[in-house]
């Protein structure tokens, strides 16, 4: 708009050619007149800028009154604070004020207020809240999942659940109140024998909850795999070479075979992991390799008495005392002084006795009682 | 023989010696040849916990090297040995009382923890044998001859062995000592070659043998084994005139590790040193006429835990396996009674100086001290 000012009295002085000094200070006198009438904007664009960059703001709008002057005394806080969040003192409708004050002053009230927004505030754990999340708990769940809590919630949410949970040895299960997080227990699986019968594989798993900023935790990911081994179809062999390749992970006591897995980052990976290991472990046994055959007295797992040394020295030592007992059954085509053949040797209850005693001693080591049990047989062997 | 025994239960009460159960040590000095027969005819289990005394000639001829070095200590300060009569020993001489000697030789085995005695209930199995008239064959510690060896020869007779001519020199020398009276009644069965010009034909005394290791050092090991066979071959024969004992101390050497070496910084093994090939020969049962008895010895071994002292752990799974089928004698610390009896003996020889050690609670700490372990007191009982 000024611009198109400024153009109309150029051309006025223009038209008046001859009165040309008149004019002129009218002339300058427009000019300046037009600059000046025109709307101050201020350094538009800036010195450096020169006539060129207009910088348009947006238009700046007055905040509002704050909420909480719209809040109802019986309003839904839940709704306000429905979880953690930090302090907006908008929101909060509570004269709060914090911090040092100035000398002569009060604490800062809480319009930007770095100290309230700082602190942690349980806010959105007002009873009322509570009682919400204890409803939403105690109700029957829409998912069939079934899984051990270990680390529980705090102590109060325990009080309002009650005693939902029961451990019965390794697994849970549930006496009464169907709570959020449970299936019923399946009819018809009473005793552990049934346990056993159906449901042959444990697999132990672990959850973690802990109030923190992050839900994941690292530990989750373990997976222990539990199963019987007689709950296995496997012959003499497989059962041989399936306790050789489980060493440390098998109990004799028990009979569980416990695998362990946290390799993956995932706990579905590590239980595919674990299902997996099984099923290699087991087809493993079941082949036999070529080189199999080599196996030595050496490497076999247990000591056997068959074919031991023992046995050798046992019977040529009663070979050579050469006593026949009365009442054996020696055959005919043993002489008066010959020695009984072997099997007549081996059937006699000191040789049996030896040999449960030599077996005891080497496989489930030395002690005393091992040892004057190996005496006591020798004794009777050599019938001192 | 019964008159003499007669003569010496007579004797005894005389004496006024006082029954096992006031345990009063019955100390029979003076030597008295009526209690040496007293000794020899009856060693009943009630004579538990008393000393008998061993003849100055006996100690001479019949332990020139088998006694342990701190029970030489003690005989030369009291002037006298003395032995308690304990059950371990007793045991192996009921047996081989009532043993029938047309059978292979019964094998016995000493063991028991650190210093309760098993080298000296060796001793005095070995002083019965001996003064029944048997032939002793005793390696006073088989350790010695697989550590700390000067002079290591190769074998003439077989390349692949080796050699020690001074540990066998000295071993047949002191069997010359002990077997005096049989070197001139045993005749040697095959000829022997030891260089171009010097052999030992059939039929030459054993004594001659003998003086030819002693002499001839370099061939000493080579003659040990001759002797071994020789013996082995002929006890127990019909024409026999002698039986033999085998008496071992540290038995476990046999089936372990050396520390000698060879010019070439490798270990040897025990398999290459000519003594204990002819030593493992000896104390195989496939020989009768006779008995082996044997005592662990953890103390000399080499590469074995200080706590062992079970039969299997110190003889490994091998030596088990080889001296199988065999008798194994436990030897605890000294009982009550046993303790008491030793107690009474060190103060009756005035070995207790200190005034605390004779009242009752010092004999008390001393039982605290010791365990009752028989080398324990032995040494304290030297400071006090």
């Amino acid at each position: 708009m000024a611009a198109h000012t400024t153009k109309i009295c150029l051309s006025l002085g223009r038209i008046n050619g001859p009165g040309f000094g008149q004019y002129a200070s009218l002339n300058r006198a427009t000019y300046a007149t037009a600059l000046s009438t025109s709307n101050f904007t201020g350094n538009k664009g800036g010195p450096d800028r020169g006539g060129r960059g207009a910088f348009v703001r947006r238009p700046r709008r007055e905040p509002g009154e704050p909420r909480t002057e719209k809040m109802d005394s019986q309003q839904d806080w839940s709704a306000v604070y429905p979880s953690a969040a930090s302090f907006r003192p908008g929101s909060v409708p509570l004269p709060v004020r914090m911090g040092y004050p100035v000398k002569g002053g009060v604490p800062s009230e809480k319009r930007g207020n770095l100290e309230l927004i700082k602190i942690p505030n349980f806010l959105h754990l007002t009873p009322a809240a509570i009682k919400k999340h204890c409803e939403a708990l105690k109700r029957k769940p829409p998912c069939k999942a079934c899984f051990s809590l270990y680390k529980c919630f705090p102590v109060y949410l325990l009080d309002q659940m009650g005693t939902a949970f029961i451990p019965r040895g390794n697994r849970l299960t549930f006496s009464f109140l169907p709570s959020a997080f449970c299936t019923e227990w399946p009819a018809g699986l009473d005793s552990d024998g049934d346990l056993d019968k159906h449901l042959p594989i444990q697999i132990e798993t672990t959850d973690y909850v802990s109030a923190g900023p992050s839900v994941r935790n690292p530990a989750a990911r373990v997976v222990t795999l539990r199963v019987r081994l007689s709950s296995l179809n496997l012959d003499e062999h497989a059962r041989e070479k399936m306790l050789k390749l489980l060493g440390d992970r098998y109990c004799k006591d028990t009979d569980i075979l416990t695998i362990t897995t946290d390799s993956c980052p995932l706990k579905q990976q590590n239980t595919d992991y674990a299902m997996y290991l099984l099923t290699v472990l087991y087809h493993e046994a079941w082949k036999t390799e070529a080189w199999e055959s080599e196996m030595t007295r050496a490497d076999r797992r247990e000591y056997i008495w068959e074919d031991s040394a023992s046995q050798q020295n046992v019977l040529d030592t009663l070979a050579r005392m050469a006593t026949p007992v009365p009442g054996e059954g020696v055959g005919e085509g043993v002489g008066e002084g010959e020695a009984p053949p072997r099997e007549v040797l081996l059937a006699r209850p000191e040789v049996q006795q030896y040999r449960d005693s030599v077996t005891r001693l080497k496989n489930e080591g030395e002690s005393e009682g091992a040892t004057l049990r190996y005496r006591e047989a020798v004794k009777k062997l050599l019938s001192l | 023989m019964l008159s003499n025994v007669e003569r010496a239960l007579d004797h005894m009460t005389k004496l006024n010696w006082v029954s096992v159960q006031l345990t009063l040590v019955c100390v029979c000095w003076p030597v008295d040849p009526m209690i040496l027969v007293l000794w020899q005819a009856c060693q009943l289990e009630n004579h538990v916990g008393q000393y008998y005394t061993l003849p100055p000639a006996h100690i001479q001829t019949v332990f020139p090297h088998g006694l342990p070095a701190r029970f030489q200590l003690q005989m030369k300060t009291f002037n006298e040995g003395c032995v308690m009569v304990r059950p371990p020993a007793l045991e192996v001489i009921s047996y081989l009382k009532r043993a029938d000697y047309s059978k292979p030789a019964l094998r016995f085995l000493f063991y028991g923890v650190k210093g309760s005695g098993k080298t000296m209930s060796l001793c005095h199995t070995v002083h019965y044998c001996s003064t029944q008239g048997w032939l002793v064959v005793h390696i006073p510690d088989a350790h010695l001859w697989v550590k700390n060896c000067k002079e290591l020869l190769p074998s003439s007779y077989n390349g692949s062995r080796f050699d020690q001519p001074l540990q066998a020199t000295n071993w047949l020398r002191n069997f010359r000592v002990t077997n005096e009276q049989f070197l001139s009644k045993i005749q040697t069965r095959h000829r022997y070659v030891w260089t171009k010009r010097e052999f030992t034909e059939e039929g030459r005394p054993l004594g001659e043998l003998v003086d030819q290791g002693i002499t001839r050092v370099k061939s000493s090991s080579d003659v040990v084994g001759a002797v071994i066979k020789e013996l082995r071959l002929q006890s127990g024969q019909p024409g026999g005139c002698f039986r033999m004992a085998v008496a071992v101390d540290g038995l476990n050497a046999l089936w372990g590790r050396s520390t000698i070496k060879k010019e070439d910084k490798s270990p040897v093994s025990i398999e290459e040193l000519t003594l204990m090939h002819n030593l493992r020969k000896l104390v195989k049962n496939d020989w009768c006429g006779g008995a082996i008895i044997t005592a662990l010895s953890q103390t000399g071994s080499l590469y074995t835990p200080k706590t062992a002292y079970l039969p299997h752990v110190l003889l490994g799974e091998e030596g088990f396996d080889r001296m199988d089928p065999f008798v194994p004698v436990t030897v605890s610390n000294y009982s009550e009674k046993e303790f008491e009896s030793c107690y009474l003996y060190y103060q009756d020889r005035q070995w207790l100086q200190h005034p605390q050690s004779r009242t009752e609670e010092g004999k008390k700490e001393l039982v605290f001290m010791s365990n009752r372990n028989p080398s324990a007191l032995e040494r304290l009982c030297a400071f006090l």
